[in-house]
C-alpha cells in the first residue's frame, strides 16, 4: 500500500519549489542585467532582482514559521 | 548603488567573517590576528554599515548572505570558510544555503536559526532593544555592557570592555541601518533548512549569553547533520572579548576542515 506525504512536507515541497522559482528568475533578471550596456536599463534590472529576492525572502520566510508553529 | 568595503589580511586558506547587528568589518579587531597567522582573513562592512552602501534599506539575511557571496568574488575567491557571529552567524546559515558551494567550512558563533522554534531573549532584553533605538551610540554602548558581557568578563576584565566601546564608537553607523538590520534578524528562519547545510560546522556559544540565550545553540548543533557545539563556560554574548583563547580553537577548526 502506497505510503502518503504528510501534509506539512508537502507543504515544505511547495515552499522550497517556490524558492528555486524565485532563485531562477532573480538569475535572469541578473543575467540580463549584466548583458544590457547601458544605464538605467542595468541598475533597474538589479535593483528589481534585488525586490524579488527580498520580498520572496519575506514571504518564505512567514510561511516556514507557519508550518513550523 | 550597494557597494561593499572588504579587506584582506594574511594568507592561505581564505576565511570570511560575517560580522553582527550594526557592527563593522572593524569589529574582528581582537580576531583577525590570531586568525590570519594561518589563514587569509577577509573582512567587511555589512550594507549600510561603516564604508559600505546600500541601495536598498530592506534588508534580509538572503540579501546579507548574496552580499558576503559578492565579496569572494571581488577577491577571486572560489571557497571560503566563513565565520559568522550573532547576525553575522544567521547570514552565515543563509550563505551555506543559497550558495553551499562556495563554503569550505562554517563557524556559528552567538546566533539562532529563527522561526517560531527559536528561543528568544526574556522580556527585559527585548526591551532594552527597543529602547536602544533612542540613545545615543555612546549611551547605547554603555547600557548594552550588562546584555553583551557574562558577569565574569564584567568584573573582572574591565579594560576589554572599554576597548571595545573606544573602537565600537569609532565606527558609528546609521540608526537607519541598525533597524533595518534588526528587521533582517527578526524575519530570519532557517530552522526547517538546517538539515541541507554540508559544510563541516561548528557552533560556539557562551553558556550566559542573555542576547541570543544558549538553547538556540543546541537547537543548530542538532539541526546540522555532523554540526559540532562548543560551549564557553560563564561567557556572556560577546564571548571573543571574554574568552579570547577560543580563537586559535577556530583556526585549528577551519586548517582541519581543509
Amino acid at each position: 500500500m502506497p505510503v502518503l506525504p504528510r501534509i506539512d512536507e508537502l507543504l515544505e515541497a511547495v515552499i522550497n519549489g517556490y524558492e528555486d522559482v524565485v532563485r531562477r528568475s532573480c538569475d535572469l533578471q541578473r543575467t540580463l542585467a549584466r548583458g544590457v550596456p547601458f544605464e538605467p536599463v542595468r541598475s533597474i534590472l538589479d535593483t528589481t532582482a534585488d525586490f524579488t529576492r527580498d520580498i520572496a525572502a519575506v514571504q518564505l520566510s512567514g510561511a516556514r514559521w507557519l508550518l513550523d508553529s | 548603488m550597494t557597494s561593499l568595503h572588504w579587506e584582506s589580511t594574511g594568507t592561505g586558506e581564505p576565511v570570511l567573517m560575517i560580522t553582527g547587528l550594526g557592527l563593522s568589518g572593524g569589529a574582528w579587531w581582537r580576531t583577525v590576528p590570531v586568525l590570519s597567522r594561518s589563514l587569509r582573513v577577509i573582512t567587511f562592512d555589512n550594507r549600510g554599515v561603516g564604508r559600505s552602501r546600500a541601495r536598498l534599506h530592506s534588508y534580509t539575511t538572503e540579501a546579507m548572505a548574496d552580499d558576503a557571496a559578492t565579496v569572494l568574488d571581488a577577491a577571486g575567491i572560489e571557497r571560503a570558510h566563513v565565520y559568522g557571529f550573532s547576525l553575522g552567524g544567521m547570514v552565515a546559515q543563509q550563505l551555506a544555503l543559497r550558495h553551499g558551494e562556495r563554503v569550505r567550512s562554517v563557524v556559528l558563533g552567538a546566533t539562532h536559526a529563527g522561526g517560531p522554534r527559536a528561543v528568544r531573549p526574556r522580556p527585559e532584553v527585548i526591551a532594552f532593544f527597543r529602547r536602544r533605538a533612542g540613545m545615543t551610540a555612546k549611551e547605547a554602548a554603555q547600557a548594552s555592557v550588562p546584555f553583551n558581557y557574562g558577569p565574569r568578563c564584567r568584573r573582572d576584565h574591565r579594560g576589554r570592555i572599554a576597548e571595545d566601546i573606544r573602537r565600537r564608537l569609532a565606527h558609528p553607523f546609521p540608526e537607519q541601518a541598525y533597524r533595518a538590520q534588526m528587521v533582517a534578524a527578526a524575519l530570519h528562519n532557517c530552522h526547517r533548512r538546517l538539515k541541507r547545510i554540508e559544510a563541516p560546522t561548528l557552533v560556539v556559544h557562551g553558556s550566559e549569553d542573555r542576547v541570543v540565550p544558549v538553547a538556540n545553540a543546541e537547537i543548530l548543533a542538532e539541526g546540522i547533520p555532523g554540526a559540532r557545539l562548543r560551549l564557553l563556560e560563564a561567557a556572556g554574548h560577546l564571548y571573543p572579548t571574554e574568552q579570547p583563547d577560543i580563537d586559535e580553537e577556530i583556526a585549528r577548526f577551519f586548517l582541519e576542515a581543509r
